[in-house]
């Protein structure tokens, strides 16, 4: 990874070869804070504002939630006052509910479910890494930039397939302790949508509940991915 | 004809809602394209101006499935974020649903195949009674 971006620096911008060489290293630390930092992060909770930039409007539509994620891969977004969807991952299966609509999606993670979907969720999970080797085998790092108190990390997904739904994806830190300020996912259509967080606390206790659910009798629970 | 149409006509502006007369509205929806699919559960976005346009959007978010446009005597129709899209001059094909919804909501008859039902909690179904495809969902006041 750190040769692939040397190299492609030293072949694009003609810089020489001192100066990407800083430049490399100035990406790996950024990265490897990230890591270190997430690697302290037991759980977490967040409010956020989520920003949408479609191509079919001028204006970006907002919207308010609030997120709470336990490593490795447990989580829960609410979106909207009072949630009107909630997305919530535990273990190997995620639910997608709409309370307003009494309706509910169960979808299956493991290694069974459907390349296109571990794809699609890969991309979503980018702003809470694992390891830097799982990281490093789904994204390649675009550019890497400060501003105001925060990094831009831009990343391009590795596989092509990915790449069709989503060509870029954008994470912001902090550059005073590489905590997960916001990120950003640009679509294929020039479409974005950005997740802007604040109080975010990290390491409180968090409810196990939070990441479970079971369906009221009155909801319809469909599974779209099912044969 | 959508694939002349598709060729000829140039796509559809962004919707400006600043403009006067636009009415802006969101909600949720499923979505059953057909009869032998899998029904979608998404956020509805639905925007209406006085003179005759809309732009209707259907998504899981973060990903569009489906908008459709008219606007000044012209319609765009797009799915999966925009790999699949139709445009075209005059009155937009009325075998999308997406098309009919915003029509049957501004209380005018959809044309067969398509039934709309409204009820009392005013949440709304629409259906084509041909190839079985659905759209039911409410609209948040």
């Amino acid at each position: 990874m750190k040769r692939n971006w040397f190299q492609w620096w030293r072949a694009v911008l003609l810089l020489p070869m001192a100066a990407a060489n800083l430049r490399a290293a100035d990406t790996n630390a950024v990265l490897e804070g990230w890591f270190a930092a997430q690697a302290a992060v037991h759980t977490l909770s967040a409010d956020f504002v989520q920003t949408r930039a479609l191509k079919t409007l001028v204006q970006p539509l907002t919207a308010n939630g609030r997120l709470w994620f336990a490593p490795p891969n447990q989580f829960r977004w609410e979106l909207g006052r009072p949630a009107q969807t909630i997305a919530l991952r535990h273990a190997d299966e995620m639910f997608v509910i709409y309370p307003r609509l009494k309706r509910a999606e169960h979808y299956p993670l493991g290694a069974s479910a459907p390349r296109e979907w571990r794809d699609a969720m890969s991309l979503l999970d980018a702003g809470f890494p694992g390891t830097r080797k799982e990281f490093d085998s789904q994204f390649q790092i675009q550019s890497l930039t400060e501003t105001n108190g925060t990094w831009l990390l831009a990343l391009q997904p590795r596989r092509a397939a990915a790449r069709e739904i989503m060509p870029e994806l954008r994470v912001i830190l902090a550059t005073n302790d590489f905590s997960l300020a916001g990120n950003e996912l640009v679509f294929v259509d020039g479409s974005r949508m950005r997740n802007d967080f604040t109080n975010v606390v990290v390491n409180a206790p968090l409810d196990e509940k939070l990441f479970q659910w079971k369906a009221p009798a009155d909801f319809k629970v469909t599974e779209p991915f099912a044969k | 004809m959508l694939c002349v149409s598709c060729r000829t006509a140039p796509p559809l502006p962004p919707a400006d809602f600043s403009s006067p007369g636009w009415r802006l509205r969101q909600g949720q929806a499923v979505w059953k394209p057909s009869k032998n699919r899998p029904e979608l559960a998404g956020d509805l976005l639905l925007a209406t101006n006085a003179g005759g346009n809309y732009m209707i959007q259907f998504s899981k978010t973060p990903f569009t499935l489906a908008t459709a446009q008219v606007a000044d005597g012209a319609w765009q129709i797009e799915f999966g974020g925009g790999r699949h899209s139709w445009r075209g001059q005059g009155a937009p094909p009325a075998r999308f649903a997406w098309f009919q919804l915003p029509r049957a909501l501004a209380a005018m008859e959809p044309g067969r195949p398509w039934k709309f039902t409204r009820r009392a909690d005013d949440s709304w179904r629409l259906e084509n009674t041909r190839t079985g495809e659905i759209l039911e969902g409410v609209l948040f006041p």
